[in-house]
């Protein structure tokens, strides 16, 4: 009796031991993993910072003797930087302002007002994530051209429709608004206060965490989009700074260093929104993939 | 109360009522207005105009578009043409689609498996494992190709192949090659399907698992009988969503390749479109029926894919999640 209590004792002993060393193994995997992920990006700074000599030299030079920043200097002087810094960020800012705007207006009609026709057309809007770019493509080039509106408006203005990924932005916003009270805004109805106040005065602060979201992720897409760049900005004045990244890295003579100073000039807003926003990013990306 | 009055009231009731309903019905649309009109001018019309382009021939004339009626022409051209651009750029999409596809569900979800068990660091893990997706695609299609060049060029990786003794790899000139490029930069900017997955398996039911334990099922059936249903809708959800945009890959090829070099490998679907749209002259009938016959592509295999899994719910585990503020 006894010796088979100690004989269990022992294999729950050797059984906890065994899963002891797996879970230390995957979690030496996941580190493994996680280093494998965060190299290119330290590649991405060293490139920044290495000296031509030091860019192809072999064996590579992992970390620089001293940081090179007249790469940075050598890079934007390639491209009309601060011309295109404008660019970005005159297409950028609106954009983001007008998806916040529109995006919270359906996201409320959606969620709180009762319309007729209202599921028909949610479900209209949100289809369009599913939608392929290239079946709009022309026919939108063509409406832009004849308006005179190809350039940096036809960049800015599908953010003003809940257009062009947006649709995405709807259905989280819909989704936070819904789990509003609705005796809220009956309170402040009662009290006289119009549709638009409710959303203003009401709504508005209740979701601030996901307009945060929303805005966070206009911001990146917007400042990453290259497709649609390619497609409206023509002349060289309006080209915007990941176009410019995009020729002096298609150039004959590259210069390696320089372009990965540019890449990491065109990266960097990128990353500071990310480490600051960390928190609104994993939380809008978990919402938007699961509820999305 | 005489009778009169009492009428009156409720006809003022019912005024009052039908005005209260029409007001909110008339803020809805208002509110909605901007998204109703987006769909309406820059999603349903446009591809209604593409589809009326698909059966022209347009050419361009002292600078205005003169379009001529040629029938189904330019789809007859894309079926039957046996070395149409077409036939190889939608072969070379559709195989990109489907293995990266299936590449990064998986991968995605090992890694979520991996990050999901408790240890220090979990936290700073999953921001290393997210960082790369906020990086602009061409920045990291550039760094990739810092890393995968050859030798010549100061591609560490084939350096590093050399140190160890295996030959060196076109990782960009060779036609297969560049095909496992793209699965690799892929696979670096899939962290936001990671976080995900990371999300959706917390809300896997603990209890269940331990009941297994206890009954001395082992990690697979675990997997098998209660992780895997619990997160079927989402994976399902980034299965389409993956798939839709592993179709319109763009940034990659034309970083990497001109015109898809080599061997039109890496000639996927938008590239060939905006080629046919803005590059070549008098192709722009044609691009709009490849356009859509892409989209019914599209269409197909999202159907097929909400065909076989019944349980595309997003509803159901709404009430439960409490993460929403």
């Amino acid at each position: 009796m006894a010796a088979t209590a100690i004989m269990n004792y022992t294999s729950i002993q050797k059984k906890k031991k065994r899963a002891k060393a797996i879970n230390t193994g995957l979690i030496l995997l996941s580190c493994l993993l996680a280093v494998v992920f965060a190299f290119p990006l330290y590649w991405l700074l060293r490139g920044a910072f290495v000296s031509h000599t030091e860019i192809l030299a072999r064996p590579p030079v992992f970390f620089p003797e001293s940081l090179n920043v007249d790469n940075f200097r050598l890079g934007l002087e390639r491209i009309q930087f601060l011309r295109q810094l404008w660019n970005s960020v005159s297409i950028v800012v609106p954009y983001v302002i007008g998806t916040v705007l529109t995006t919270s207006f359906a996201g409320y009609a959606f969620a709180k007002l009762n319309f007729p026709l209202r599921g028909m057309w949610f479900v209209l809007v949100i289809s369009t994530m599913m939608l392929p770019s290239a079946v709009t493509l022309l026919p939108q080039y063509s409406l832009y051209t004849s308006l005179g509106l190809a350039g940096k408006p036809a960049l800015i203005i599908p953010a003003f429709f809940c257009a062009g990924g947006n649709a995405y932005f709807v259905f989280l916003l819909r989704q936070f608004f819904m789990t509003i009270p609705i005796e809220l805004s009956e309170a402040a109805k009662i009290d006289g206060a119009g549709y638009f106040r409710i959303y203003s005065r009401i709504m508005l602060p209740l979701i601030r965490p996901a307009m945060i979201v929303v805005a966070l992720f206009s911001f990146i897409n917007c400042w990453n989009e290259f497709f649609y760049t390619m497609i409206y900005l023509k002349t060289e004045a309006d080209y915007t700074l990941p176009m410019g990244l995009y020729i002096v890295n298609g150039m004959r003579i590259p210069n390696y260093e320089q372009v990965m100073a540019l890449a990491l000039v065109v990266t960097a807003p990128c990353l500071v929104f990310f480490l600051i926003g960390n928190k609104y990013f994993v939380e809008g990306i978990t919402l938007t993939g699961i509820k999305g | 109360m005489n009778p009169e009055s009492k009428t009156e009231t409720a006809a003022v009731y019912v005024k009052k009522h039908a005005r209260g309903v029409t007001k909110e019905a008339v803020a809805g649309y208002l509110f909605a207005a901007p998204a109703i009109i987006g769909f309406l001018v820059l999603t349903l019309y446009p591809m209604l105009a593409s589809l009326f382009y698909s059966f022209h021939k347009i050419t361009i004339m002292s600078g205005s578009q003169v379009m001529e009626w040629i029938g189904l022409d330019n789809f007859r051209y894309i079926f039957t043409n046996t070395s149409s651009e077409f036939k190889k750029s939608i072969t070379v999409t559709l195989i990109y689609a489907f293995i990266n596809v299936a590449l990064v569900i998986t991968f995605c979800l090992i890694v979520a498996l991996l990050l999901n068990r408790k240890f220090i660091g979990r936290n700073l893990m999953r921001a290393i494992f997210f960082l790369p997706s906020v990086v602009p695609m061409l920045a990291t299609t550039i760094v990739w190709q810092m890393l995968l060049q050859n030798q010549a060029k100061g591609g560490l990786l084939n350096w590093i192949l050399l140190q160890i003794g295996i030959a060196p790899v076109d990782f960009l000139t060779d036609p297969i090659r560049i095909f496992e490029t793209m699965f690799i930069m892929s696979l670096w900017t899939c962290g936001g399907t990671i976080v995900v997955f990371i999300a959706t398996l917390q809300d896997v039911p603990g209890e269940l698992l331990e009941a297994i334990e206890m009954d001395g099922g082992n990690a697979w059936h675990k997997f098998l009988k209660v992780t895997y249903p619990t997160i079927k809708p989402v994976l399902f959800f980034q299965l389409i969503m993956c798939m839709m945009t592993s179709i319109q890959i763009y940034t990659q090829s034309v970083v990497l390749s001109r015109n898809g070099a080599p061997d039109r490998m890496t000639y996927f679907i938008n590239v060939m479109i905006y080629d046919h749209s803005f590059v070549q002259v008098g192709m722009r009938g044609l691009a709009s029926a490849e356009a859509w016959v892409v989209f019914l592509i599209t269409m197909a295999i999202t159907g097929v894919l909400f065909y076989f899994q019944g349980a595309f719910k997003r509803d159901d585990s709404m009430g439960k999640r409490k993460k929403v503020r």
